[in-house]
């Protein structure tokens, strides 16, 4: 499939310690990108190079082949784009800004809106200042989705929208997905990432650290498992299993703590052998796995 | 500083502290060294007229003189803008902003909480009425007699009135839903109130002056010696602010943070009805097809009380003043070598040149405000990111700016038409016979002034945040105001006063059309507005 986003070592630098600095990547027509990072990471930046609302400091970034910076309006009219953060004249009504900005996109299919409405239960007879956080975020997905772009750029889509509208975003996704159009999102939520999309790139203080397909991402999404025993436990039953990263022990010598890179099958066989009471697991965040991505020497998963 | 809510509030008026009571003071003092006896003197034969404006009691002396010019009109009503707009916004700002929730998350009592903050405008009214005094004091040294005394009393009573206006904007502002419709409203009833004062001065029996609050703040004028003040009316202006205070106080401590105090429930017939209803109403909406269209529909109604307003002191002046002050200020003028040197080079002779110096000297500055108040939308909007989802529709940055600014233009070009007509109209009713070709020549050269303030702030704009824009932009109005104001006393050289938009604009009224200041600022103006779509073309849109 032919590359419809990409980005030519793009650096945007401004003020002391926000920017970007060298993203390159290329997204091809239909998939579904991810962008993760932590917040200030540059995420929008990227965004807001791309919809040629900052001028690079040094690179490129283009959109169908258009240049975002030389050629914006041609640019902006393959995008459907949902800011981070944005903000309208605040007498006007959530109906009255949809056909505005329809009109500036040169038209919109009317039924297509609606039905968009309708999905999203989005009450379009409010003032702008009226509206809560999620339905700003509402509108911003209508005027985002009304064209049927070929291109999504959504910056966090999913914030502020409680979880309904939450699924029914993803329903959506799918769909465009289903019709070959392509989505760039961002997000620092993992789940909703392995959810929706194929690729992932993320990136923290400006610079790409990776891009890989979700599947590869998984296997450094790590467990914390949590084995309760009837009696004293040992750490030797564990220590060499596969994809373990480290076993710790509780106090009480009957609870084990391990750290799981991948499949948990053999754990749980384990565990079952010796009686185990209890096994609890839960995901460490986004964040905790960036941790322990960047620092090495804590973690053998990074070596790997 | 940050220790309490008082002491917070307090830091926050520090600038318009000093401002204001800086203004006045300077005022005050640079008002008696200018009070000879010869000015006194020919202002005292010029007052009955002016009766309208405030009451000539002792007009004789410099104290009443200085009571009569100042401290019946303008200085009260200049000093009761900042406490106005403060009131309203005293909680209802921090509402919209949204930084209530924050304070009231604290475990401050809500009526503490608006009490300290009422505290802190006491101390910075305080604060202004030491530095009128202050003022007041140097210009009365000028003079040679001292009334320390007086000066405060003085003082006082003018912050007494600018309290009350400033409790019944905070009162106005627990039932509005915006901080701008409570200043709105409460400089209505200002001007109301004045207006009533000046009906009681005119019309004999009348006893609408007593619903006025002026009236009350006018039986009280201390810094005249022989005049018996009442100290009931001081207190009434106090007890009108407590008990203004009190409802406040009241209403905030019960109603819902962010809401007004009552607000009409709308009877949804359906949500999905209404949902449909709005649709199709915003499908038949004209004022969203276009970004020019979108910002004359948003502009409109402030545009339409600045045209009304300035329609309104057309006909004021030409209808009602005229006639009558002409002849008295003729004299005085012939009388009084200060007076006559403050109007050199104008022709008062003259019923053209008199309407040049009394009507065309100010408006050009009434409409280059208007203008002012129209293109700063620009810088906001871009500053609070709400011109984002717009900038993401393939609409080019050029085109967007231009319709914006060719928008604001078109409102720009009503106030020198509506000006005109008002004038012709006016000169018609009392048969003031007047030249109408310098009419049209004085209405429609105060366009390219309007222009360039227009078009420096799209030039600004892309470098400069609202604020800054909003500053060098009032502080250059200003100064141009005064270059071409006093230019018979300042005597600065040539090209520092062609700095002047206004003294550019010169007196058309009896030089006529003056095509090359007309043409230049015009091609000034759209060189700057160059330079704006330039700098607006390869800026960064940055966000708050």
């Amino acid at each position: 499939m032919s590359t419809i986003i990409q980005t030519n070592r793009l650096t945007k630098s401004y003020g002391k310690s926000r920017g970007i600095i060298e993203v390159a990547f290329a997204i091809s027509e239909g998939e579904v990108f991810g962008y993760l990072g932590p917040n200030g990471a540059g995420k929008t930046t990227t965004m807001r190079v791309l919809m040629g609302l900052l001028r690079p400091s040094s690179g490129s970034a283009s959109i169908g082949g258009l240049d975002c910076w030389r050629q914006p309006t041609e640019v902006k009219k393959l995008v459907g784009y949902l800011p981070g953060e944005f903000n309208f004249d605040p007498g006007l009504r959530g109906a009255q800004i949809i056909e505005y900005l329809g009109h500036l996109r040169g038209g919109i299919d009317h039924a297509y809106v609606r039905s968009l409405i309708d999905r999203l239960g989005f009450d379009p007879s409010k003032r702008f200042r009226e509206y809560s956080r999620g339905n700003k975020q509402k509108l911003g997905l209508v005027q985002a989705f009304m064209h049927q772009p070929a291109v999504f750029i959504l910056d966090e889509p999913t914030s502020g929208l409680d979880p309904l509208n939450q699924q029914e975003f993803y329903k959506m996704v799918d769909e465009e997905h289903a019709e070959g159009r392509t989505i760039f999102l961002s997000s620092h939520i993992l789940p909703e990432v392995e959810h929706t999309c194929d690729r992932v790139a993320i990136i923290r203080e400006g610079r790409l650290v990776k891009i890989d397909h979700v599947s590869t991402l998984k296997d450094i999404h790590q467990h914390e498992v949590e084995i309760s025993f009837p009696g004293p436990a040992s750490i030797d039953w564990f220590k060499n299993v596969a994809g373990v990263a480290s076993v710790a022990e509780r106090a009480d010598e009957r609870i084990l703590q391990l750290n799981v890179q991948g499949a948990l099958t053999e754990i749980i066989r384990i565990a079952s052998d010796h009686q185990a009471t209890n096994f609890a697991t839960r995901e460490p965040s986004l964040e905790e796995i960036f941790l322990r991505f960047y620092e090495p020497e804590l973690s053998p998963i990074a070596r790997a | 500083m940050f220790r309490s809510i008082w002491s917070k509030s307090l830091r926050d008026f520090r600038v318009p502290i000093l401002g204001w009571g800086l203004l006045v003071g300077l005022l005050m003092a640079v008002d008696f060294a200018e009070s000879t006896p010869a000015v006194v003197a020919a202002f005292a034969s010029l007052a009955p007229g002016y009766r309208f404006l405030g009451d000539p009691y002792a007009i004789g002396t410099p104290e009443g003189f200085i009571t009569f010019r100042l401290l019946e009109s303008i200085v009260p009503i200049a000093l009761c803008i900042w406490p106005i707009l403060t009131g309203a916004r005293l909680v209802r700002g921090e509402e919209e902003r949204g930084t209530l929730d924050v304070l009231l998350a604290t475990p401050q009592p809500r009526v503490r909480l608006l009490l300290e903050k009422i505290g802190a405008l006491v101390i910075a009214l305080l604060l202004i009425a030491v530095l009128f005094a202050l003022g007041t004091v140097v210009g009365e040294a000028s003079i040679g007699h001292i009334d320390v005394g007086r000066a405060l009393l003085a003082g006082l009573n003018l912050i007494l009135l600018a309290f009350c206006f400033s409790m019944v904007a905070l009162l106005i502002s627990q039932f509005t839903i915006s901080r701008s419709v409570a200043a709105g409203w409460t400089s209505g009833l200002l001007l109301l109130s004045f207006l009533l004062d000046s009906i009681g001065r005119v019309v004999n029996g009348s006893w609408v002056q007593y619903l006025s609050p002026f009236y009350y703040y006018n039986l009280n004028r201390p810094l005249v010696p022989s005049f018996q003040g009442s100290s009931a009316a001081a207190l009434l202006l106090v007890g009108l602010s407590a008990l203004c205070a009190a409802i406040s106080l009241l209403i905030f401590a019960r109603r819902d943070s962010g809401s007004p105090a009552f607000s009409l429930q709308r009877t949804h017939p359906t949500g999905n009805h209404l949902a449909e209803r709005s649709l199709r109403q915003a499908e038949r909406d004209v004022s969203v097809r276009a970004i020019g269209l979108q910002a004359l529909s948003a502009q409109g109604w402030s545009a339409f009380w600045w045209l009304l307003g300035l329609v309104s002191v057309c006909l004021g002046y030409v209808v009602l003043l005229l006639p009558n002050a002409l002849e008295l200020f003729r004299q005085a003028l012939q009388k009084t070598p200060t007076l006559a040197k403050l109007f050199n080079g104008s022709d008062t002779g003259t019923n053209g040149g008199f309407v040049g110096t009394f009507v065309f000297a100010f408006l050009p500055v009434i409409v280059a405000i208007f203008a002012l108040t129209l293109a700063i939308t620009w810088a906001a909007d871009l500053e609070n990111g709400r011109l984002e989802l717009v900038l993401d529709t393939p609409r080019s940055r050029p085109r967007v700016m231009l319709e914006r600014f060719g928008a604001i233009c078109l409102l720009a070009l009503l106030a020198p038409i509506l000006t005109w007509l008002a004038i012709l109209v006016g000169t018609r009713i009392d048969n003031f016979s007047i030249d109408q070709g310098h009419v049209l020549a004085a209405s429609f050269s105060m366009l390219p002034p309007a222009l360039i303030i227009i078009g420096l702030v799209y030039a600004l704009a892309g470098r400069l945040r609202y604020g800054a824009v909003l500053g060098i932009l009032s502080a250059y109005i200003a100064l141009a105001f005064l270059t071409a104001f006093l230019k018979g006393v300042l005597q600065l050289p040539d090209w520092v006063m062609s700095l002047s938009i206004f003294y550019q604009y010169g007196n058309p009224m009896t030089a006529g059309m003056n095509w090359a200041a007309f043409l230049g600022m015009t091609g000034f103006a759209v060189v700057l507005l160059v330079i704006g779509l330039v700098q607006f073309r390869y800026a960064d849109v940055e966000r708050g």
